[in-house]
This record gives structure tokens, C-alpha cells and sequence, in this order.
């Protein structure tokens, strides 16, 4: 009888501590997977603005599509002489190498052109064009109609102001 | 955010109602909704016609070059129903040009006139600065010194072409990229184009 009661203490206190253990542990665990959370969250947002910062940073290009408004029609080799040389001196040499305008298409029937230009001088392309007046012989007037990223979708607008299908 | 569908250019100076028509026409073509034509009464009733036709607001501009304050105190009470312009010889003209209410535009002849002084006034006056969108590269020069100064001292500017046949016309959206030109938000430039001129033109 004299052993059985302290043997009863100790085996409850043996069992308080083990559930104490318990639940120090699953508290333990628990703010563990927290933390793990949060720093896959951290990196993961890191990775994001990485890319982003990567991707802002890549040059793209923007393609502007254009009809020319002219009391005859010029010459393609005649417009891009006038769009390029127009840009370079609007520009500035330094500036005009970073833009690397460049007009990729013009069709004489149906008025429109595409040109290609970096995305970050969109803008400064689209007032170059305003102040191409002449091409040769030919008094000129570029109206932009749109801007695209892609080539394809370029094309597909100066299709379908020439009146062709859209398709290819 | 302004809209990009209506485009006002406040400075058109047709010879004859034969080029007028036709100016009236390509702009309506390229968005401008809002024309300040410069034009004798003969020419004017066919405008009016072109202009109510295509559903063009189109009002009657006159510009004033004056050497005095007297001058122009003389010449405003004499003009009534005009869109009036004022080219500016002096400083002193400039400021008076600002503060008077009649006045809605200051053609921008001298970048001494474009300052904070000047936009303290032309808030009294409730006009703005016109620049003329250029014809070759010298006047790009004086355009994009005009446009940064106007931006930084916070004046009100508007940009007009002066067009006197349909190959002097710009694009609405080519006249606003100017502004990315002069290192300038491109909003300022929309802003000179879309609704500024609305703003100078009261119903």
C-alpha cells in the first residue's frame, strides 16, 4: 500500500510530461511548416520580380502600322529613305542605334506599312513619323493606325485594310 | 483618363472655303472634333455648313499682335463670338493677355513668357499657351524647350498646326508622342491634345 501511492504520482507525472512533450512537439511542428511556408512564399516572390525585372528589361519589339496618305505614290526604298533618315536626325545618332527603327514591309497598292522599332521608343517613333513630309518626289502624310508585338498580328491589320481575308 | 476619340486643334488658317472644306473633312477623318478656324465672313457660313455636316464643333478664331496693352483693351471690345489668340511682342502683354478672361489663348512666341508667374495668371484667365506643332527642325527645337518649361511651371498648353492645306495636318496621336520627344510623360501630350482644347472652347 505504501508503494502503490508514490508509484500512481510517478506514473501520472511521467504521463503529464509525455502529453506536455506532445504538444510541444505539434506546436513545434506547426510553426516549423509556418516558417517553411513563408519562405517558400519569399522565394517564390522573389523568383517573381526577378522575372519581371528580366522581362522589363528584355528589348521587344513593337511593330507600328501605318498608311501613307501622298499626292503620288512613293517609292518603298523612297519612303524608308525618308522614315530612317528623318529618325536619325530627329533622334540623334546614340539614340537612333538604341530604337533600331526599321521598316519591315510596305505595299504601294494598298498604302500600308509596318514598321519595327524597340518597345521603349514607341512613342518617339510615332512623332518621327508625323514629321516625314515627303518621300522623293512625293508629298507624304503617315498616319499610325495601330501597334502590335507581334509581326503576324501587323500583317493581319494591313490585311485587312487592303480588303483581303484575314486569314492567311 | 481622357478620351482619345474627340481631338481639338484651336489654330486652322485656310486661304480660301474651297481648302477649308477639305481641311475640315481629312480632320474629321483623322479624330479632331473641335477646330479654330481662321477665316473672312464669306468663308465663314460655308465652314459653319461643313463643319454642322460632319458634326464638328467648329468655332471662329481671331488672332491679335498688338505693341501695347491699349491696343489689345481696344481690339478685345471691338471682337465679339471670336476664339481670341494673342502673339504676345513683350512680357508685359504676355502677363495681361493671362489675367484677361476674354483672352483664351497665348501663342508662345518667347520662352521668357512661359513661367509660374505666367501660369498664376492664366489661372485667373482661365486661357492657356499654345506651341505650334512643327514644320522642320528648328521649330521642334523651340516646341520641346516650350513644352518642358510649360510642364515644369504647371501651364495649361495646347498644340496647334496652323495647317493652310490638308498636308500640314497631324495626327492627333503623332502631335501628343511629341511630348515623348521633350522627355515628357506622354500624358501631357494627350492631355495638349484631348482636352485642353475643350477647356479653352466653353459651351
Amino acid at each position: 500500500m505504501n508503494l502503490l501511492y508514490p508509484l500512481l504520482v510517478l506514473l501520472s507525472l511521467i504521463a503529464a510530461s509525455v502529453a506536455l512533450l506532445y504538444l510541444r512537439l505539434r506546436r513545434l511542428e506547426k510553426s516549423q511548416a509556418r516558417l517553411v511556408k513563408m519562405l517558400s512564399t519569399v522565394i517564390s516572390f522573389d523568383r517573381a520580380v526577378r522575372k519581371l525585372a528580366r522581362a522589363s528589361a528584355r528589348p521587344r519589339n513593337r511593330y507600328i502600322v501605318f498608311s501613307v496618305a501622298s499626292d503620288r505614290a512613293p517609292r518603298p526604298q523612297d519612303l524608308r529613305e525618308a522614315i530612317i533618315s528623318t529618325a536619325r536626325r530627329i533622334l540623334g545618332e546614340a539614340e537612333f542605334a538604341l530604337a533600331k527603327p526599321w521598316l519591315v514591309s510596305y505595299n504601294p497598292e494598298s498604302r500600308c506599312g509596318i514598321l519595327r522599332v524597340r518597345h521603349t521608343y514607341k512613342n518617339h517613333m510615332i512623332a518621327v513619323l508625323g514629321m516625314v513630309r515627303s518621300a522623293g518626289e512625293a508629298r507624304v502624310r503617315i498616319i499610325p493606325i495601330a501597334t502590335t508585338g507581334t509581326i503576324k498580328r501587323a500583317r493581319k491589320i494591313c490585311r485587312v485594310r487592303s480588303g483581303q481575308r484575314p486569314g492567311r | 483618363m481622357e478620351s482619345r476619340t474627340r481631338a481639338g486643334d484651336l489654330c486652322i488658317r485656310p486661304p480660301d472655303a474651297g481648302e477649308a472644306a477639305r481641311i475640315v473633312e481629312e480632320a474629321y477623318r483623322l479624330g479632331y472634333r473641335l477646330l479654330g478656324i481662321e477665316a473672312d465672313d464669306e468663308a465663314w457660313t460655308s465652314i459653319v455648313d461643313a463643319c454642322r455636316s460632319l458634326g464638328i464643333k467648329c468655332v471662329r478664331r481671331a488672332t491679335l499682335r498688338a505693341r501695347s496693352t491699349g491696343e489689345i483693351k481696344r481690339l478685345l471690345r471691338e471682337l465679339r463670338g471670336f476664339l481670341i489668340a494673342v502673339e504676345a511682342e513683350s512680357l508685359e502683354i504676355a502677363r495681361f493677355a493671362a489675367r484677361d478672361g476674354r483672352v483664351g489663348i497665348i501663342v508662345a512666341r518667347s520662352l521668357r513668357h512661359v513661367d509660374r508667374s505666367e501660369a498664376r495668371l492664366l489661372q485667373q484667365g482661365g486661357g492657356v499657351v499654345e506651341f505650334m506643332l512643327p514644320r522642320g527642325a528648328g521649330d521642334l527645337s523651340f516646341l520641346l524647350r516650350g513644352m518642358r518649361r510649360a510642364a515644369h511651371s504647371g501651364i495649361p498648353f495646347i498644340l496647334s498646326s496652323c495647317a493652310s492645306t490638308v498636308w500640314e495636318l497631324w495626327h492627333p496621336l503623332q502631335a501628343a508622342s511629341l511630348a515623348s520627344l521633350a522627355r515628357l510623360p506622354v500624358s501631357l501630350g494627350l492631355e495638349a491634345v484631348y482636352v485642353n482644347p475643350f477647356r479653352v472652347v466653353r459651351p
